[in-house]
Parts: structure tokens; C-alpha cells; sequence
């Protein structure tokens, strides 16, 4: 799982915040902001689109905060409400359109972007690069579903209900990324068929 | 008796290998703080800055408004319609000249369903962070079942607004 749902917060911290104290939520917007901004960089690709998807989903927080009742951790409600928005964003038919228009530019953008981020951050890792690379070479769809499915540790059924589809839709979608991912990444580490059964 | 495990290096398994990457993914904020409140005090539609019925009733005023526009459009533009042939065709010369010097109608006509869409989706978004919070809750039937069916409206009003975009389109 991404390091969003690994985040504690104290009680009275999260409380301040929800009472709309300032200098309790830009404590907690130091912590939430990168996790939340890598997690949506990585469901939706390009960088504006997160950036605008970011902004919406942390709105929510702050809003949605004197309802957080602590039932679940704190990070997974976060999480929950960004996943949420970029299924909004993903299902959406405008948006549908807009990508297949620009589908041929988009790989080489996103995988660009994905290796800036990573270099940006010191990735020493010439496997995260390559992963990262091979990553933005997937169709959106596939590689939101793969990274909620083997990543964020999504069932099927969840990612179903949030795209609005079947869950042979989730289940084909991932079966595709792993396809697709098993020559572009050939050449960096062999991979072992053997991974087909995590799915 | 136990099956033998397969012969696996699982650090090179994809979703082995890909955890791996979401735990270096790059630790950086977009922007600070300072400029997520900025940001937060422009957004001209705030989540929640109007109850959903609020939304369907602006998405139904905007939609309703998209299509008049969108029969007014054909009426005026049907040949014959109204006038005779020439009359028609200087109708639609005068038509292609105002479009060319007035976009302002189109303009504001695109920028009322964006609106009715942004704040739809963004309801329809907080009915789902609802949904899925009562779902792992304990809620009860009833109230799912009216989430679910105001989730449903809000997804009618969007698609009525998206059909009338697409009537919209050149």
C-alpha cells in the first residue's frame, strides 16, 4: 500500500484541524500533500490533472474532517475520498474523450514526467526508473487498475464499483497491464510468469 | 502433504517490484500550504457550497437552457424556416457574421454547464466518499438506499448535461 495509510495522526491534532485552526491543518497538509499528490500522479498520470484532482480531494478533507470519526485510520479515509475523486475524474465522459484525443502524445508526457519526478526525487534506482517509464507506457485504465489492485491492495469488486463496471472488467483491465507490462520491462529484470497468479 | 512452492524470485514479481516503487515514490508536495489555501479561496465552486437538489435544479435550469438554445439554433438555421430561400441564406450569412464578432453567448452558455458539471461531479464525489464510508460502517439499509438513489439523480442530471454539451458541439 502507498505510505498514505502507514500516516498516524494524534487525536487532538486531527480535532484542532476540524475545528479550523490553521496551524493544525498546515501540519497536517505537510503530511497528507506528498502521499496524496504521488498517489493521484500515479491513478491519473499527467501532472495538472493530479495537481487539480489534489486540490479538490484535500478541499474535501478539511471539509469533510468534524465527520471523521475515527472508525477507520485516518490515512485510509484520506485515501478513500482521493481514490474517489479520481474515479470521478476517470469515468467521467468528457474526460474519456479528451484523453483518446490526446492518447498519442500521452505516453511519451507521462513517461516523461514520471522519470522527472523520480530523478527529481534522487531515485538512484535505474528499476524504479524503468518501472516508472513502463508504467506510463500503459493505458490509463490499466494502469489505474493495476496500480489500486497490486499497490493500494484494492479488490476487484472495489475497483468495479468505482469505475462503474463489472468486476471481469477490473479482472480483464489488470490481465492487460500485466501483459503489457511483462515486455516493457524485459529487458530490466526478468520477470517470472509465476506473477499471473497474484492476479 | 504440502504442494512444493514454485521456483520464484517474488523481488521480481511486477506487484512486488511496484510497491517498491510507491514506497520511493517522490516525497514533495505540489505546492505549500500557503498556495493550497490561495487555491482553495478561488475555487469559484466550493464541494458542498450547495445542496445536491441545489445542483440537479442548476443542472436541469442549464440543460433546459442548452437545448432551447440548441432548438432555437435549428429553427433559425431550417431552410425555409420562417422565411424563403434568400431570406434563409442572408439569415445564415448574418448568423455566421454575428457568431464571428459575438462569441460572448457560446462562451457563457459553455460556462454555465461547466459549472453545473463541476458542481454535479463534485457531489456526485461526495455522495460516493459517503458511500463508501457508510459501506464500511454499519449504516443502515434505508440510508443507503437514499445515498444511492441521490447519487442516481445526480448521475441523471450529469448525463442530461453532457447530452446537451454534445448537442452544443460545433
Amino acid at each position: 500500500m502507498s505510505r498514505l495509510t502507514d500516516l498516524i495522526f494524534p487525536p487532538d491534532l486531527l480535532e484542532r484541524a476540524g475545528q479550523g485552526d490553521l496551524v493544525a491543518q498546515e501540519r497536517l497538509y505537510r503530511e497528507l500533500s506528498p502521499p496524496v499528490f504521488a498517489l493521484i500522479r500515479r491513478l491519473v498520470g499527467d501532472w495538472a490533472t493530479a495537481e487539480d484532482l489534489f486540490q479538490d480531494s484535500l478541499m474535501l478533507v478539511f471539509r469533510d474532517l468534524p465527520q471523521f470519526r475515527g472508525e477507520a485510520p485516518f490515512g485510509v479515509w484520506v485515501r478513500r475520498i482521493a481514490v474517489s475523486r479520481c474515479f470521478m475524474h476517470l469515468r467521467s465522459p468528457w474526460q474519456r474523450a479528451r484523453r483518446a484525443l490526446s492518447d498519442l502524445s500521452y505516453a511519451d508526457d507521462a513517461a516523461d514526467d514520471a522519470v522527472f519526478g523520480l530523478r527529481e526525487a534522487g531515485a538512484d534506482s535505474g528499476d524504479q526508473i524503468d518501472l516508472s517509464r513502463a508504467l506510463a507506457q500503459l493505458k490509463p485504465v490499466a494502469r489505474t487498475v493495476l496500480w489500486l489492485h497490486d499497490v493500494e491492495g484494492y479488490t476487484h469488486e472495489e475497483i468495479a464499483r468505482g469505475y462503474g463496471r463489472t468486476v471481469s472488467f477490473s479482472k480483464s483491465q489488470l490481465a492487460r497491464a500485466h501483459e503489457a507490462l511483462q515486455p516493457l520491462l524485459a529487458g530490466t529484470e526478468d520477470m517470472p510468469c509465476a506473477s499471473r497468479s497474484l492476479t | 502433504m504440502r504442494k512444493p512452492e514454485p521456483d520464484v524470485n517474488f523481488a521480481l514479481v511486477p506487484a512486488v517490484r511496484l510497491r517498491r516503487l510507491a514506497a520511493a515514490d517522490a516525497d514533495a508536495a505540489p505546492y505549500d500550504f500557503a498556495e493550497f489555501q490561495r487555491r482553495s479561496d478561488l475555487a469559484t465552486v466550493r464541494p458542498g457550497s450547495l445542496s445536491s437538489a441545489r445542483g440537479a435544479a442548476l443542472a436541469a435550469a442549464v440543460s433546459g437552457l442548452l437545448l432551447g438554445a440548441v432548438l432555437w439554433q435549428q429553427l433559425t438555421l431550417a431552410p425555409g424556416a420562417a422565411t424563403s430561400g434568400d431570406e434563409g441564406t442572408a439569415v445564415l450569412a448574418q448568423r455566421a457574421d454575428s457568431e464571428a464578432d459575438d462569441s460572448a453567448s457560446p462562451a457563457l452558455v459553455r460556462a454555465g454547464s461547466l459549472v453545473a458539471r463541476s458542481e454535479l461531479e463534485e457531489r456526485i464525489a461526495f455522495f460516493d466518499a459517503v458511500l463508501s464510508e457508510s459501506r464500511v460502517g454499519s449504516a443502515q439499509p434505508e440510508r443507503l438506499a437514499a445515498l444511492e438513489q441521490g447519487r442516481s439523480e445526480l448521475v441523471d442530471s450529469l448525463q442530461r448535461v453532457h447530452y446537451a454539451e454534445q448537442l452544443m458541439a460545433p
